[in-house]
């Protein structure tokens, strides 16, 4: 063998690897991404999921392609913004509750979908159980059975003599009937009346809290909406003109004025998604991956509101409280 | 004597083959043995790397699952002394607002509870408080027949099965009885979801996890929270089953390769969380574990590549290290074969090869030395050689001029230059040996000058007291080395004159003779060498021959004139005689003649036949006289042919007729034939008459009976004659001679026959002047046949004669 083909070989030998390795990297995983919950003005949500993607090495632009649509709220906007979701030809698709699920399946049936904010997936079709979801949809849920219960007895337990509970709620949400139902049931068990006052648009809120007001409700629960949530600064406001304790399952509505919340938190729902995203995109099926739901349950007050409204909070109360905004 | 062939073939060709043998061996060796090396040490390193990597990966796996473990047992002690405190104080009616606030602090402590409840010492729930359910108080519900109750009390703890709420959450109920009896039971309800932040915080390499499962192989915890939430079974898992039936059977070693849910090859460690009876797993991908080896053998690879070509290149660096000079040894070694021996060998390794080498080198010098000694010693033989046939080329040609001239003065001059020239000295000199005046005279002389030949030519020199003297009396030869040694002579004073230092003589022999003597005269003084000796030995026996063949062809020539001198003398002499003889025959014949014609009167009857007898006999003496006048007159060269033209066959009719009557008288019957048209002859016709006469007068002489034939015929241009007889024929010895003079065939034939015995010899003469031939074909007894062949033209014959 001649020295300088030798040499060569050498070359060839140690050049190799990245030879190989190079091939790979052509196209970048599409990563995409439809957004009730979150607005343009807001993007902490996104931002988290973001983060928790780069954490596993999806880098937008290096190593993945990272798109979507916020919706901010517009229900209505939902399945045209779903449609160029589709468009974008996603490998992966994120999407919150379980409007924007849907209206993904729909612009994208064979697309696998993770969605983070889920309220109760089996009630709401999107999966046939937690175990073993059997679609193309899997996720985290933000959402158990007896949670509202639970809200309803920590309210109770902050406000004393409560004859009745108001219920601001969007009926062209999925789960604003589950919700009453549950809500109503809670109730129930402590003798108290429901008052639901709907709103569909943010026009709407304003009567409804009124109305809720003058229905006689101790306090009300804000329904967790994509309307409300982009209106829940305004909600605080009108909550607390009225005199008005709000409560919801959503711990980010608390700082916009509302009285307590008691659920998941919603950015670690947002970082667990990634971890879906990256077992998709790492070949498993959505069927095969149990829908989670978060290990943690925050109980968030807001002591400013507590005082603005004269409530006196138990000693009970603040100790399990994980949350407190004073 | 060497094959032609090993020379012939190139040898370079050959050795580039062979070299490319050995060539490769060297190499492939080289490469194999750092090969096999490299080899079985990098095999070796990587198996005890392996061996150690896995051992210490599987240690520190051990270490990681026992901390896990010790954690997991810690978070579980960690609830267990927080529910402790709930139990602290017996039941009392007002102690319940308390002990809510307990439950609720735990709650907010321990995050794992996501229910607790509270039972007096009978068994009945008092307080339930829960995250997501309700609190309840004084709810009196029984649960005394509950294992947990029941397994509190009796073991003051009580770990319950792990199970999954809505089919995914994996739950387990602790309870914790108080230190006293009356204190009750405090029931937790456990999420180990939370055991996920323990597990996910072990990291074991890239892909490593670990995961805790429990007493009945069910997954409790693992990274990936789905496969907990999926309940997943993991007791068929090889590892997981070791594990599990470890605690009955000590004998069971732990699993450390195993395959994982996944399926991958793992390296796996567990401990016991012992008061759980759980297993923390801690695994690691085998092809991760492996990955620093199969880094190490990609390197050992490498290495070995490198090592390859570092081989090959020592291998041909030292290929040609060792082969370089070996081919150089047999280059040399086959320009040694060739001839060359000039050349060295140029091997500088500084080892054997050198040593080698060297040996070559001195091999080579030893060689050339003999070479050039025998070079030398050819040369000197050549050289040797050359003399040789120098002086034999100059032998040759004094030999030559030995028998070619009679001229001995130039032939001694010539012997004396030639000596001088082949023994390489300046000058020499041949004295001829007078025997009647006893004294040697200078004949010839060579290289020196008119004043020495003078001086030498004036003396005397005798046998007695001269050098040269000596030299022949002593019949051998005599040196003087150096004439300054010698006594004085006036010759060798002379010739010391002259220049000359040393001389030699060799005396010149004849068996019981002197006849000269050799000498040669050198300027440098010093002996002469045998060889030049010996050579002018052999000169001088030449000088001696040519001085021989000088005195006998004078003494030849003198007695030659002599006998010239004499024939003339005979030949004259026969011719005056006979002259003078035939003129007193012709008075007695004449007067006879008158006698018988009674011109002086008349005779008597008796003295008629006298008459008759003295005429008779008159005329064969004169028959005789004119024969020996004739032969005389040819031997002295007196007769000429008077040629001219004549009928051959007139001549032999004369014959016939002449001596028909006396063949007739023996009663001989002789023939003649002799064809018609017979050309005509030129020649002497009286001499050939006489010719033919003799020869068939001859034949009717000694024939006594039978016949004669004669017969003539034209041959060419020759006209042939034979003359047959029936008579004794002649001897073989007899048939030359008999054409010599004086002579007649001898035998009993012949006896009593008259004759001069001149007639064949004058026959012979008279063909011969002709131009012909005459000879005789014959058998004793069978009778004789002479042939005589004449030119038709003997004019023509003569002129070409």
């Amino acid at each position: 063998m001649r020295r300088r083909d030798l040499m060569a070989l050498i070359a060839c030998a140690t050049a190799w690897p990245r030879l190989a390795s190079a091939q790979t990297a052509n196209k970048l995983p599409v990563i995409g991404y439809l957004a009730l919950n979150v607005s343009e003005q807001e993007p902490e949500l996104i931002d988290a999921f973001r983060d928790a993607l780069a954490g596993l090495g999806y880098v937008e632009g290096k190593t993945a392609t990272i798109v979507g649509r916020h919706a901010a709220g517009n229900l209505r906007a939902l399945n045209l913004l779903a449609k160029q979701v589709a468009a974008l030809r996603p490998d992966v698709i994120l999407a919150d509750t379980a409007t924007p699920i849907k209206a993904m399946r729909a612009a994208a049936p064979d697309v696998p979908i993770v969605g983070a904010l889920m309220g109760n997936p089996i009630a709401q079709g999107l999966v046939a159980s937690f175990a073993h979801p059997g679609g193309n949809v899997t996720g985290i849920a933000a959402d158990v059975e007896e949670l509202r219960a639970k809200l309803l007895e920590l309210a109770l337990e902050a406000i004393a003599g409560v004859k009745a509970i108001g219920l601001l709620r969007n009926p062209e949400g999925d789960n604003a009937a589950t919700l009453e139902r549950e809500l109503r049931d809670a109730a129930a068990k402590h003798g108290i009346a429901l008052h639901a006052a709907d709103a569909r648009t943010p026009d709407d809120i304003a009567g409804a809290i009124e109305q809720l007001s003058q229905s006689g409700a101790a306090f009300f629960y804000v329904q967790a909406n994509g309307v409300f949530n982009s209106e829940r600064y305004r909600i605080g406001q009108l909550a607390l003109a009225r005199h008005l304790p709000g409560i919801s399952d959503q711990n980010r509505y608390v700082p916009a004025g509302l009285l307590m919340s008691y659920g998941v938190k919603t950015v670690d729902n947002y970082r667990r998604a990634a971890v879906f995203i990256d077992k998709i995109l790492k070949g498993a099926k959505p069927a095969d991956l149990p829908v989670e739901f978060p290990t943690r349950v925050v109980l968030t007050i807001n002591l400013k509101t507590a005082k603005a409204l004269g409530i006196t909070l138990s000693q009970s109360l603040l100790l399990r409280a994980d949350e407190v905004i004073e | 004597m060497r094959d032609g062939a090993t020379i012939d073939t190139p040898p370079l060709a050959q050795a580039a083959k062979k070299r490319g043998g050995l060539f490769r061996k060297y190499i492939v060796l080289f490469v194999a043995v750092v090969c096999v090396a490299l080899l079985s040490n990098g095999l070796l390193e990587i198996y005890f790397s392996y061996q150690e990597l896995t051992a210490s990966l599987i240690r520190l796996q051990r270490e990681q699952a026992d901390a896990a473990a010790a954690k997991l047992a810690q978070f579980i002690d960690e609830i267990q002394n927080q529910l402790g405190w709930t139990t602290q104080l017996p039941w009392s009616p007002g102690s319940v607002e308390q002990r809510r606030f307990d439950a609720l602090r735990l709650l907010r402590q321990v995050p794992a509870i996501t229910e607790l409840a509270l039972l007096d010492a009978s068994g009945h729930e008092q307080l339930h408080v829960s995250r997501l359910a309700m609190d309840v108080i004084g709810s009196n519900l029984d649960l005394s027949k509950q294992p947990a109750f029941t397994e509190a009390i009796a073991h003051k703890v009580y770990y319950g099965p792990v199970y999954f709420r809505r089919e995914s959450e994996p739950y387990m109920t602790l309870a914790l009885a108080g230190t006293r009896r009356e204190n009750g039971v405090a029931i937790a309800e456990v999420n180990l979801k939370l055991i996920w932040d323990v597990v996910s915080q072990i990291k074991v390499g890239e892909h490593g996890d670990a995961y805790v499962v429990d007493g009945h192989g069910r997954l409790i915890a693992h990274p990936d929270i789905s496969l907990v939430l999926r309940n997943t079974d993991m007791s068929k898992l090889a590892q997981v089953n070791a594990a599990l039936h470890a605690a009955d059977d000590p004998q069971i070693e732990p699993v450390q390769v195993g395959d994982d849910i996944q399926g991958r090859k793992v390296l796996t460690a567990y401990a016991l969380v012992a008061p759980l009876g759980w297993f923390v797993f801690v695994e690691l991908p085998v092809a991760e574990a492996n990955a620093p080896i199969y880094g190490s053998i990609a390197r050992s690879s490498i290495l070995l590549l490198a090592a390859l070509a570092l081989a090959c290149l020592a291998g041909l660096f030292l290929a040609r290290r060792m082969v370089g000079p070996i081919r150089a040894l047999q280059l040399g070694a086959a320009r040694f074969g060739g001839g060359d021996l000039k050349q060295r060998i140029a091997v500088k390794t500084g080892d054997e090869l050198e040593l080698l080498s060297d040996q070559f080198n001195d091999m080579g010098a030893r060689l050339e030395e003999s070479y050039a000694d025998l070079e030398r010693k050819v040369d000197s033989r050549t050289r040797e050689l050359a003399q040789s046939v120098e002086e034999l080329r100059a032998l040759g040609e004094v030999s030559q001029a030995v028998n070619s001239t009679l001229d001995l003065t130039a032939l001694l001059a010539t012997i004396v230059a030639k000596a001088a020239q082949l023994s390489g000295t300046e000058a020499g000199a041949i004295y001829v040996y007078d025997e009647d005046r006893g004294e040697f005279r200078l004949r010839a002389t060579h290289g020196m000058s008119k004043a020495l030949i003078d001086a030498i030519a004036s003396e005397h020199i005798d046998l007695q007291d001269t050098t040269i003297g000596l030299a022949a009396l002593h019949r051998a030869p005599i040196q003087l080395p150096d004439l300054n040694d010698a006594p004085r002579t006036a010759i060798q004073e002379a010739i010391l004159n002259a220049g000359f230092r040393a001389l030699l003589v060799v005396p010149l022999l004849r068996p019981e003779h002197i006849v000269g003597a050799l000498v040669i005269r050198r300027r440098a003084p010093g002996n002469f060498t045998k060889a030049t000796i010996d050579l002018l030995e052999t000169f001088a026996s030449q000088s001696v021959l040519a001085i021989q063949n000088a005195r006998l062809f004078s003494e030849i020539e003198e007695k030659g004139h002599q006998l010239e001198i004499a024939s003339q003398h005979k030949s004259q002499f026969l011719a005056n005689m006979s002259h003078e003889l035939r003129t007193p025959l012709n008075a007695i014949l004449g007067y006879t003649e008158l006698m018988l014609d009674e011109i002086y009167g008349a005779v008597p009857e008796r003295m008629h036949g006298v008459l008759d007898r003295i005429q008779s006999n008159g005329r064969h003496l004169l028959g005789l006289i004119n024969d020996v006048l004739d032969l005389s007159k040819i031997e002295a060269g007196q007769v000429t042919l008077s040629i001219a033209d004549y009928s051959l066959e007139d001549v032999l009719q004369g014959v016939f007729v002449a001596l028909e009557s006396l063949a007739r008288d023996k009663e001989i019957a002789l023939q003649l034939d002799v064809p018609v048209a017979l050309p005509k002859a030129r020649g002497d016709e009286r001499r050939m008459k006489q010719v033919l006469l003799n020869l068939v007068g001859n034949a009717i002489k000694f024939t006594e009976r039978g016949s004669i034939l004669v017969a003539a015929e034209k041959q060419g241009e020759f006209f042939a004659i034979l003359v047959r007889d029936t008579g004794p024929g002649i001897a073989v010895e007899e048939r030359e001679k008999i054409f010599e003079e004086f002579h007649q065939a001898d035998n009993s034939a012949t006896k009593g026959k008259s004759g001069t015995g001149l007639g064949l010899a004058i026959a012979k003469r008279i063909v011969e002047l002709h131009g012909g031939r005459i000879w005789v074909e014959s058998e004793l007894g069978q009778g004789s046949t002479f042939f005589v062949s004449i030119p038709v033209n003997a004019d023509v014959k003569l002129e070409h004669a």
